[in-house]
């Protein structure tokens, strides 16, 4: 491409802090550009535990991709997390639009269809541009959820997605965020999403302690299940 | 586009020596077509055209209505705009892949073709290595683990799968680009 191309930043951090999130050995942190996929059935808290690694870094900036709640909605739900709403910006990609208007703001790029992979694309550059230099402290994105991509779009388009969105995350040294409910999906399918995944966090439930998780992918981290 | 075949460019400039001129460039290297209309363009355009090379001020249609009209055609082609205009706009919202600076030198436009060709090679690869993986994952569906060991395609397989890997991600930088990581997903959907 010629000279004058627009690129986006490389983040300047030396890990991300995930503060207590995951009590899970050698989780504390993680390193910049790791792709996480927090996977396990319904009612499991997914996008919750997504939010609060999301929110874990006080100092960086955030993006998160729903095809499931409004933004403004999950903006909220962000707050009630991290205590701010500040860092949070959102591609809704609902196809709704609570105000009534697809006119993008400062925190919310909308997005007419889950089914439009391009257009969310689009909109995670429209919200790395306009953070500008202030990504250098660290940047975590989410897509919330791939089960929802997938009812809208054909496995392999996911596929295709989630591994430019991904290698995306590597490049520019992102914390990468993503949740799945296995269950839902053809096992093929999901073995091929998976496999894009440098951690997986898999959910399930447990009778004495409501539920359980377990980390694989993560060399400093035990691979048996722990009460969450 | 087929291996033995040289990629087709379409060039789409309505002044005559601007538009031979970037002939002559590219004649060594790929099949040139011409056209110096937005409507002519259109008509020079089918399955076989890999990169079009596109004048954003052109007589009638312009090089957007073009690009748009395109684009609702579902072509799976590479889009370079050359314009003389000063690129204070946004390629990746206007739906561009490339965009070229008239004038433009030999290198530049051979370069932008070149990046543009390499970036749907890759959206092969990627379509390669989800086919390969989704084998695996169906081969480790059948077979209990001691069968999958002594297996020599399930080896071969898995040597497959990491080259293709190393290879994709060797690329990943590419990615930091605004315009590439929106061209790389805009390729997916164009061309499924």
């Amino acid at each position: 491409m010629s000279s004058e191309d627009r690129s986006s930043r490389r983040v300047q951090v030396d890990n991300y802090d995930l503060d207590d999130v995951l009590p899970v050995e050698g989780l504390a942190a993680i390193d910049p550009g790791t792709n996480v996929l927090i996977s396990g059935g319904r009612m499991l808290g997914k996008d919750r535990l997504a939010l609060e690694l999301l929110a874990a870094g006080t100092d960086d900036q955030a993006i998160a991709v729903t095809p499931d709640t409004a933004g403004s909605r999950l903006r909220e739900d962000f707050a009630s997390v991290a205590g701010q709403l500040d860092p949070l910006r959102v591609v809704d990609c609902t196809g709704a639009s609570g105000s009534g208007s697809f006119d993008d703001t400062d925190d919310v790029k909308y997005v007419t269809s889950p089914g439009d992979l391009t257009g969310i694309g689009m909109g995670i550059v429209k919200c790395t541009r306009e953070m500008g230099e202030s990504v250098d402290d660290g940047l975590r994105l989410a897509v919330l959820s791939l089960s929802t991509l997938l009812q809208y779009s054909d496995p392999d388009r996911v596929f295709n997605f989630l591994h430019t969105v991904t290698g995306r995350v590597s490049a520019a040294d992102y914390l990468g965020i993503a949740t799945l409910d296995p269950g839902a999906h053809d096992p093929k399918d999901v073995n091929t999403l998976t496999s894009q995944f440098d951690v997986v966090v898999e959910l399930r439930e447990a009778d004495e302690v409501g539920r359980e998780a377990r980390v694989l992918g993560h060399h400093e981290s035990p691979r048996t299940w722990q009460p969450l | 586009m087929t291996a033995t075949e040289e990629p087709v460019v379409l060039v789409v400039e309505d002044e005559p020596d601007v538009g031979e001129t970037y002939e002559l460039w590219l004649a060594g290297d790929y099949e040139v077509r011409r056209a110096s209309t937005g409507t002519e363009a259109l008509e020079a355009l089918d399955e076989d055209v890999d990169v079009v090379l596109l004048d954003r001020m052109l007589p009638g249609m312009s090089g957007e209505a073009v690009l748009s009209e395109l684009r609702d055609r579902g072509h799976d082609v590479q889009v370079a705009m050359v314009t003389a205009v000063d690129p204070d706009f946004d390629i990746v919202e206007m739906g561009f892949d490339a965009y070229v600076t008239k004038p433009p030198t030999r290198e530049t436009l051979l370069e932008t073709i070149t990046d543009l060709l390499e970036r749907r090679e890759r959206t092969d690869r990627v379509r390669e290595y989800r086919a390969l993986l989704s084998k695996r994952a169906a081969l480790e569906g059948g077979k209990s683990g001691t069968e999958l060991v002594e297996s020599d395609a399930y080896d071969e397989l898995e040597e497959r799968i990491a080259a293709l890997e190393d290879d994709l991600e060797a690329d990943e930088d590419r990615l930091l680009e605004d315009s590439e990581f929106v061209g790389a997903l805009r390729d997916f959907e164009e061309s499924d």
